[in-house]
């Protein structure tokens, strides 16, 4: 027993004096060292941009000097009297309720065809609506430029093949949301179909099968199971399509040429913002629309998430 | 900090550092029995966003400035026209990650001429050089505070150009017209003789309002910088281009302006039969309907009927300059380049022979290549004659700092509305002007 005590007393290390600094730490900072690499590259790349452009919306400048400071004017002149962040607001407004209104119905109209057994080449489908999602939105706008031309564009060839004059797309107040909205149509169903696609076959047949069994028609199985059941899929899609809609830039910025269409008629709110820091180089104020524009996204979608609660109690 | 001069002294500082170093490491080899040492490795990096000019520039390193300087290798990126401005305006803000040099389109330089200057002044540099340059097209666009920091290489007379053989065809000689009045005449005809146009009106760039205006002795800005775009005048023009529009002897430029594929395409298609351009948009012709060589001719500006105007005006142009942010090692040799491009004969002829463009040092002007050049897709016309002539008359808008904020302003507000919805010329100017003076 002596001798087995021993034994033990001679594995155990020397003294904690003797222990260096990192051997006495190195539980405790080890999850740091494999955090740090992340971490470094966040708070320089984010977290610093992220209050210095803060700091810069308080700031007046139009130069490459640091500017004066001026407190919230940026804000109070944003919120008081630029009607063209108000208009680009109201742009986005629009184009998120397209979005809602005829984006979504139109992706889960696709998604159930889709989900259709009676499809043949699923895959092949599937694929096909999906590759606009993944082509670049340069490429989109330029081929899209081409079909709203007036003149030698696409669509106004096939309706003029039906006896409809040209109309201006891209040149017409009236007419330019319509042509964004149709290109965000074209971009997006496929995509969003994909989203409820995948809560389609989330759905347990058994239920519907059930519910035919008990003389259900096929719209009541998709009113009262389908769709309710689609509930997440459908509120991650809104809440993506809102907040795409507020953050919309490529596709509006090439289609109309780096501008904002006729009479602001497309002008988004990160276009507004790209305009005022890049062309104009008022960058405090660019800075302030960023600012401003994040906390209208937050309000947008936290208010939306509270209906959609409403909705669930429901 | 201040702006930065890169005076004489600076060279001669830095050139004697590198002359001694040299020579001392010359002597060591020497010495030592060792081979000679090469000269440092210098490598230049340039923002540029034009083939041509680029081009150009690499021809000139090839055939003249690698001779003095074969340690040096200029790499030239070639980016994207918007994206050039905003990843300059990035790594100014910045502080660091820029190029030595770069290329800066005259409108886009006056977004970074106030405040503190990004770019080294050459003043000193260039010294009497100055009086062998067009003022207004080498060194007045690159000017702020009273210094210079950039050389434009180029003349950039706006012509008139005009498709000889379908005009010929209807009987029409495109050189006749003398008076805006009497072309908006010969449209008429025109558009009696079938479906083509006089010419196009963009409603996507304030490019041919700005032309047409300052042209007959208007501006955007006063002398003071005051904006002054909704003037009597200013609405004449306005209202002139959308009468012509109405009347349909202009149509409205396919894509919005003059710069797009669909305009190419209708130029191809022979839809209409003149058009407006600094000798830079020659170049544009030529690249995107080169089968049209021979059936363009070029003229000068008509004037106006109350017999104002003159008969060319200034447009575009791009200069080369040296960054805040160039090394130290690279600043001597990044001159010598803007140097040899501009102010030698050969640079300047180069550039004339590969790019039409009228140089800016005027010594160049004296040489017999550059004077009998003819240009087959103009019918073999003497570009430089052309271009003479239209310099003797050529006027330049006045610059502002808030030019672009002017210029989006009008187009939003009045160019579009008018010339497309049929908006009162005047009220849209008013509109716009006072527009402006909120976002400037």
């Amino acid at each position: 027993m002596e001798s087995a005590q021993s034994a033990v007393v001679n594995v155990i290390p020397p003294t904690a004096a003797k222990i260096s600094w990192w051997g006495r730490n190195e539980r405790k900072l080890i999850p740091y060292v494999f955090l740090a690499p992340f971490l470094i590259i966040f708070l320089v790349f984010t977290v610093y941009p992220v209050i210095d452009s803060f700091i810069m919306s308080l700031h007046d400048i139009d130069s490459l000097d640091a500017g004066e400071y001026i407190g919230l004017d940026n804000y109070i002149r944003l919120v008081t009297k630029d009607a063209r962040f108000g208009k680009s607001l109201v742009n986005a407004t629009v184009f998120g309720l397209a979005t809602v209104f005829l984006q979504l119905p139109l992706a889960l109209a696709l998604a159930l065809a889709l989900n259709s057994p009676v499809l043949r080449f699923r895959t092949l489908a599937r694929m096909t609506f999906f590759m606009p999602y993944i082509t670049s939105a340069v490429v989109i706008a330029m081929i899209f430029r081409m079909v709203f031309e007036e003149r030698y564009g696409l669509l106004n060839g096939m309706l003029g093949s039906v006896g409809i004059e040209p109309i201006p797309w891209l040149r017409s107040a009236d007419w330019a949301m319509p042509a964004l909205i149709l290109v965000g149509l074209w971009i997006w169903v496929g995509s969003n179909a994909l989203f409820f696609l995948a809560g389609l076959q989330t759905i347990p047949e058994e239920l519907k099968e059930a519910a035919r069994i008990d003389g259900a028609s096929e719209w009541s199985v998709f009113r009262n199971i389908t769709f309710p059941l689609l509930r997440p899929v459908t509120i991650f899609v809104i809440t993506l399509g809102i907040i795409g809609s507020f953050s919309l830039f490529t596709q509006s910025f090439l289609l109309f040429n780096g501008g904002s269409g006729p009479r602001d008629s497309v002008l988004m709110p990160v276009a507004y913002l790209y305009e005022r820091g890049f062309n104009n180089f008022k960058l405090g104020y660019a800075a302030a629309v960023g600012y401003l524009l994040t906390l209208i996204v937050v309000a947008v979608t936290v208010v939306q998430l509270l209906l959609f609660r409403i909705w669930g109690k429901d | 900090m201040a702006n930065k001069t890169l005076s004489r002294r600076d060279f001669l500082r830095i050139s004697a550092a590198a002359t001694a170093t040299t020579a001392l490491a010359g002597v060591t080899g020497l010495a030592g029995a060792a081979p000679m040492p090469q000269a440092e490795e210098i490598e230049i990096l340039e923002w540029a966003f034009a083939n041509n000019r680029i081009i150009w520039q690499e021809a000139v390193v090839e055939q003249f400035f690698k001779e003095q300087y074969p340690n040096v290798t200029l790499t030239i990126e070639n980016i994207p026209y918007n994206d050039l401005w905003d990843k300059l305006q990035a790594v100014f803000v910045a502080g660091s990650g820029g190029p030595d040099m770069a290329d800066i389109a005259i409108h886009v330089w006056r977004r970074f001429a106030r405040g503190e200057v990004p770019f080294w002044a050459l003043d000193d540099r260039i010294g009497d050089e100055k009086d062998n340059l067009v003022d207004g097209s080498a060194l007045a666009p690159w000017r702020a505070n009273g210094e210079v920091y950039g050389v434009g290489n180029e003349v950039n007379t706006v012509l008139m150009y005009y498709r000889e053989d379908l005009l010929s065809e209807m009987g029409l000689d495109g050189a006749a017209p003398q008076t805006w009045e009497e072309l908006a005449a010969m449209g008429e005809e025109i558009m009696a003789a079938g479906d083509r146009k006089l010419i196009c009106m963009p409603d996507n760039t304030a490019d041919y309002l700005e032309q047409m205006l300052v042209q007959r002795g208007g501006n955007f800005f006063d002398e003071e910088g005051n904006p002054v775009a909704n003037s009597d005048l200013s609405a004449e023009t306005l209202a002139f281009q959308q009468d012509i529009v109405n009347r349909g002897i202009a149509m409205l430029s396919p894509g919005g302006d003059p710069y797009t594929e669909q305009y190419y395409a209708a130029m191809k298609e022979g839809a209409f039969l003149f058009q407006m351009g600094a000798p830079w948009y020659q170049g544009f012709m030529k690249n995107n309907n080169p089968e049209l060589e021979g059936m363009w001719r070029m003229r000068l500006l008509p004037t106006w009927g109350d017999g104002v105007g003159h008969l060319s005006v200034q447009h575009g142009g791009t200069g080369m300059a040296i960054t805040n942010q160039a090394r130290e090692n690279t600043l001597e040799p990044a001159w010598e380049l803007i140097r040899q491009c501009n102010l030698t004969n050969e640079g300047a002829l180069l550039g004339f022979t590969l790019q039409n463009l009228v140089p800016t040092y005027t010594p160049a002007w004296e040489d017999p290549s550059f004077l009998q050049l003819q240009d087959p897709y103009f019918g073999d016309q003497l570009p430089a004659e052309w271009n003479f002539k239209a310099a003797e008359d050529m006027v330049v808008a006045n610059s502002n700092p808030d030019w672009q904020i002017m210029v989006e302003t009008l187009i939003r507000l009045a160019v579009a509305p008018v010339l497309v919805e049929g908006a009162n010329a005047q009220e849209s100017l008013n509109a716009a002007v006072e527009e402006f003076e909120f976002q400037r």
